[in-house]
């Protein structure tokens, strides 16, 4: 929601999460490297690096991975959410870097192309303990490569919201190539059974949280029964069950839709913001305007339009309130239509 | 999220609940199983012969070499004797003009690569590379007679 | 044999990406502006950089939509979306 666009918009927020995060990398890899040299004092410094790096990346993408779920099951989690693209291009750069020194490092010596011999200098795709890790890691690089360099927001726009989503799943591809990686590169040399179960807690703990949160998320998909009068409204809720200047979520005609009560009125929208499909109905009415919960794009709450000059909108809904009850028709307006909002019905009022 | 995407993602969830566990187990399996050879391919009972075909020394004795002539392919064991200075260490098989990276002699103490079966081993040298001063550290070449 | 053909296969990609580059750096400082609204309206230098890389990677994309006279990015598809769409676009059939 912006006036053109610029590299990164930045603001006081965004700063502090940006230097939090260059902080804790910065700790971790001082961490890794200091100690290596302590435990290991006859180790290589060439190695030494590109572990630090290697290492950094990947615990930094079980915490990108973590952060969806969680801010899923706990409200408290969604600050974390707000600026995690910048974690992923953060950890794509820790990839990258990663990704160059192993392939200098390995394969820029020889007199094949370093590219090809990553791939022809091992073809042991019969075996367990020499099987080829290091194209794993270079799939999985690609893929981390096309996430960070669409992270802009004018790639959401571009591609649009959905497909940008299901690109942006690749991040799970990715995190299979590297469990991959990991788990046929590093730990067939380094046998230590702790080293396992670190990566073998990581991932489980992933699939956990993500199990949790789609628990969760399931009982509003599958909402039903709704009464439904003679014109074909749907009677979702009571008007009082809607906390003031705030949403509530319902699953209508194949989506959600976010229902609204604000200024002693009701009216229901799509509840997919248009910037990244963020919850509307998770957010607050502030200033009379429906906000989301992830990067505060506005909506008015009648017409389902940003306020001018900014052009997003969502589809809207006719709706009614009748004693007391929201009926909502399923068939969404195109987006932007102005729908005359509900008026609450004030106890002891006609 | 919209509503098709919700749904993408669940399927998703159950491909990796699946997929990233069994990643994990074959890669335990490949610990387990030993470096250097896969069991499926060599079973254990035919896997190692009871004593080498073929023994030298590196670095001074820091090191033993091995060739094991077996069943399932030629395998090369590397054991260390005493602590390397210098840990991080390429194996490599150069045979004819071709030089073929074997693995990585890191901190572990004993170490076994598998030979693909088309090399000829016959002169064939097996190269010690050090990672950390870009220069070979000891070379060892097999019989001729090697098959 | 097989390493000829890896060979081949990152020829073929990098020539697509070498187009793509060329692509890219005209898109950048012309093209962007064309497609959509928003950097019409302003487009920093550091906007134009950061799109440079995946402009490499999807240019057949962005060089149908420009060659098309696209001025606007494509609406999103999403189920009330689409039933809005089609609801209005049955209205006006109607009218």
């Amino acid at each position: 929601m912006s006036h053109g666009y610029q590299f990164v918009g930045w603001n006081r927020q965004k700063k502090l999460y940006d230097l939090t995060l260059l902080g804790a990398v910065l700790s971790y890899l001082l961490l890794f490297i200091v100690g290596s040299i302590v435990l290991h004092p006859d180790a290589v410094i060439d190695m030494i690096i590109l572990r630090a790096l290697g290492t950094c990346a990947f615990v930094l993408l079980h915490v990108i991975l973590a952060i969806g779920p969680l801010a899923r099951l706990d409200r408290r989690w969604l600050p974390l959410l707000y600026n995690r693209r910048h974690m992923g291009v953060t950890m794509f750069t820790l990839a990258l870097l990663h990704g160059l020194l192993s392939l200098l490092t390995y394969h820029g010596f020889g007199d094949t192309h370093p590219l090809v011999s990553l791939f022809t200098s091992n073809t042991r795709y019969d075996s367990l303990s020499q099987f080829p890790f290091q194209p794993l890691g270079f799939f999985a690089l690609i893929l981390l490569f096309l996430m960070a360099a669409t992270s802009h927001d004018f790639w959401l726009a571009t591609l649009t919201p959905p497909i940008w989503k299901t690109l942006h799943m690749g991040v799970y591809v990715a995190y299979g190539l590297l469990l991959g990686h990991v788990g046929f590169g590093f730990l067939q040399t380094e046998t230590h059974p702790a080293l396992f179960g670190l990566l073998a807690a990581g991932c489980l703990t992933l699939l956990a949280l993500h199990l949790a949160a789609a628990g969760k998320e399931t009982k509003l998909d599958t909402q039903d029964g709704f009464q439904q009068d003679g014109e074909g409204y749907l009677k979702l809720c009571e008007v009082l069950e809607i906390p003031n200047n705030r949403g509530r979520m319902f699953f209508v005609g194949g989506d959600r839709i976010a229902v609204f009560r604000y200024d002693g009125r009701v009216s229901a929208i799509s509840n997919a913001c248009q910037h990244q499909n963020g919850p509307l109905g998770e957010g607050r009415v502030i200033d009379g305007l429906v906000t989301c919960p992830w990067h505060g794009f506005q909506y008015d709450p009648a017409t389902g339009a940003s306020p001018p000059p900014f052009t997003e909108k969502v589809p809207t809904f006719n709706l009614k309130v009748l004693n007391g009850s929201v009926w909502v028709h399923p068939n969404p307006n195109p987006p932007g239509t102005y729908v005359n909002p509900g008026l609450v019905e004030e106890p002891g009022h006609a | 999220m919209i509503g098709p995407k919700r749904t993408m993602h669940r399927r998703m969830w159950w491909g990796a609940a699946f997929t990233f566990p069994a990643i994990l187990i074959l890669a335990w399996m490949g610990r387990e199983e030993g470096p250097g050879y896969s069991g499926e391919t060599l079973p254990a009972a035919a896997a190692m012969k009871a004593s080498p075909d073929e023994t030298w020394m590196f670095l001074e004795g820091a090191m033993s070499g091995a060739l094991f002539l077996t069943d399932g392919g030629p395998v090369l064991e590397l054991q260390r004797i005493r602590p390397l200075k210098k840990p991080d260490v390429l194996v490599y098989l150069d045979h004819g003009e071709k030089s073929l990276l074997l693995g990585e002699v890191g901190t572990q103490p004993h170490r076994r690569f598998a030979v693909p079966g088309t090399v000829d081993l016959g002169g064939a040298t097996v190269r010690l590379y050090s990672l950390a001063h870009y220069e070979t550290l000891d070379t060892h070449t097999l019989n001729e007679e090697t098959p | 044999m097989f390493e000829q053909l890896v060979n081949w296969i990152f020829v073929a990609v990098g020539g697509y990406l070498a187009l793509g580059l060329g692509f890219a750096v005209v898109f950048v400082l012309r093209g962007v502006r064309e497609l959509d609204p928003t950097a019409r309206e302003r487009a920093s230098v550091g906007f134009r950089l950061a799109i440079l890389p995946a402009s490499t990677v999807f240019w057949p994309l962005l060089l149908r939509r420009w060659l098309s006279g696209q001025h606007e990015p494509p609406e999103e598809c999403s189920p009330h979306r689409c039933a809005a769409c089609s609801a209005s676009c049955e209205q006006k059939d109607v009218v």
